[in-house]
């Protein structure tokens, strides 16, 4: 975390500055969003979790007690707010009635196509996920960050406190690792 | 060329990509794609697992931080002494702010009136009965108008279970800053206790539908709770049916 960062956060807690807060947002949203996205597969249903997750951050801030940690205080207000709404899901599939957000995962693929290209997709989906979840954290995180969170290399920078450099060749390891993995028989 | 080419145009496959090269980059990869045979087909590879990355994850757009911060600005600012709000589960309730499909008529709920009122700022209006609402769309105030247009909005996903009617009524005015009252001393009398359990679970319902879903809950048989919206506020209170 950054000194700048810090300071919003000392601000937001002791003075409920909203602007501050705003800028945390700006700062930390993308990678919480992609983070959430590579959990669950579902990116509606991640933008829905990282706004509860900050409304929630946003109403206990007087909580956190060293500035510090607001990133890791963040997660963990994100994983509980993943697991909340993960049981709500369990209680209406014993129910027995799908979700909207299930089924949207689907529908988001490629609602064009025919049902076994669907089905394809969603288990090419399912796969590349799995392949990233496993990757080694350098390389899962500026993957994760670009492709399903869609920052751009400034942003990623940024947010990983790493140069251009670097993340450029992080990002290409990276594709070369995810390529070699998919390529292997499942 | 050498394995130091070869190498660098290997870097910034992804980059080009992304269109992160400037360019002096693009000139210089450009070139070296032209003219290396092996590198051209990396290039080929690395690609298709990029378009197959952007075909299967959709990407949440740039206005994203945006989304989230107008929002949040619905809520209000935090408290520093919270009360404890247990066994509540909300998924998106911020997502108040969104919504606008369809409106079943918040009219409905307005046919209340303050029977015991307890609070000077909240006058009895004269005549009130269920069948008589108190007034139209066209003669009410701005901030009236306001709080109308946010109990229209929908909730994509709210559970409360077993969670006490005030805490509920609490939880309900932070996430939708909105300012809501409570007549307590009528409900109290009408057998609305405070600690009154409130077990609900709703998916896209209006905020007034699950306000009123609330109440239901909170009847005890007798005089039935009802909200209406007078002075910028929720005011929630027992109602007295017509005679």
């Amino acid at each position: 975390m950054t000194d700048g960062e810090e300071s919003l956060v000392i601000r937001s807690r002791d003075n409920a500055d909203r602007e501050a807060f705003e800028q945390l947002v700006r700062q930390t949203a993308r990678s919480l969003f992609a983070k959430l996205f590579l959990q669950i597969g579902d990116a509606h249903r991640a933008e829905d979790l990282v706004q509860e997750t900050y409304l929630r951050a946003w109403q206990n801030l007087s909580k956190l007690s060293d500035a510090k940690n607001f990133r890791a205080w963040l997660s963990a207000i994100a994983q509980a707010v993943l697991v909340d709404a993960t049981r709500w899901d369990s209680r209406k599939k014993r129910k027995g009635t799908a979700t909207k957000d299930e089924l949207k995962i689907s529908e988001a693929i490629d609602p064009a196509a025919s049902p076994t290209d669907s089905i394809d997709r969603q288990e090419q989906h399912e796969r590349l996920l799995t392949i990233l979840r496993n990757l080694p954290s350098e390389y899962r995180d500026v993957l994760t960050l670009h492709y399903l969170g869609g920052a751009d290399y400034q942003t990623i920078s940024r947010q990983l406190g790493i140069s251009n450099g670097s993340l450029r060749g992080l990002l290409n390891r990276g594709m070369k690792l995810l390529r070699e993995q998919i390529a292997r028989p499942s | 060329m050498n394995t130091t080419e070869h190498i660098w145009f290997s870097d910034h496959i992804t980059a080009h990509l992304a269109g992160e090269l400037n360019d002096d980059e693009q000139s210089q990869f450009q070139s070296h794609l032209k003219n290396c045979t092996s590198c051209a087909e990396e290039f080929s590879q690395i690609k298709r697992m990029d378009d197959t990355m952007r075909n299967l994850f959709i990407a949440p757009g740039n206005d994203f931080e945006q989304r989230v911060i107008s929002r949040l600005r619905l809520s209000d600012p935090p408290r520093h002494r919270l009360k404890p709000i247990k066994k509540i589960v909300i998924a998106a309730t911020a997502a108040i702010a969104l919504g606008g499909l369809g409106y079943a008529g918040m009219k409905y709920f307005e046919y209340g009136r303050f029977p015991t009122a307890v609070d000077a700022d909240y006058p009895l209006p004269e005549k009130t009965t269920l069948s008589q609402p108190q007034r139209t769309a066209t003669t009410e105030p701005a901030e009236n108008q306001k709080i109308e247009a946010k109990l229209q909005h929908k909730l994509p996903e709210v559970h409360f279970d077993k969670v006490a009617l005030e805490d509920v009524i609490s939880f309900l005015r932070d996430v939708s800053s909105c300012d809501i009252k409570v007549d307590w001393r009528a409900l109290q009398a009408a057998g609305i206790t405070k600690d009154k359990p409130i077990t609900v679970q709703t998916r896209d319902a209006t905020f007034a539908q699950v306000l009123q879903k609330i109440l239901d809950q909170a009847d005890n048989g007798g005089a039935k709770a009802i909200f209406t919206v007078k002075d910028g506020a929720i005011v929630i209170t027992v109602a007295t049916t017509a005679p």
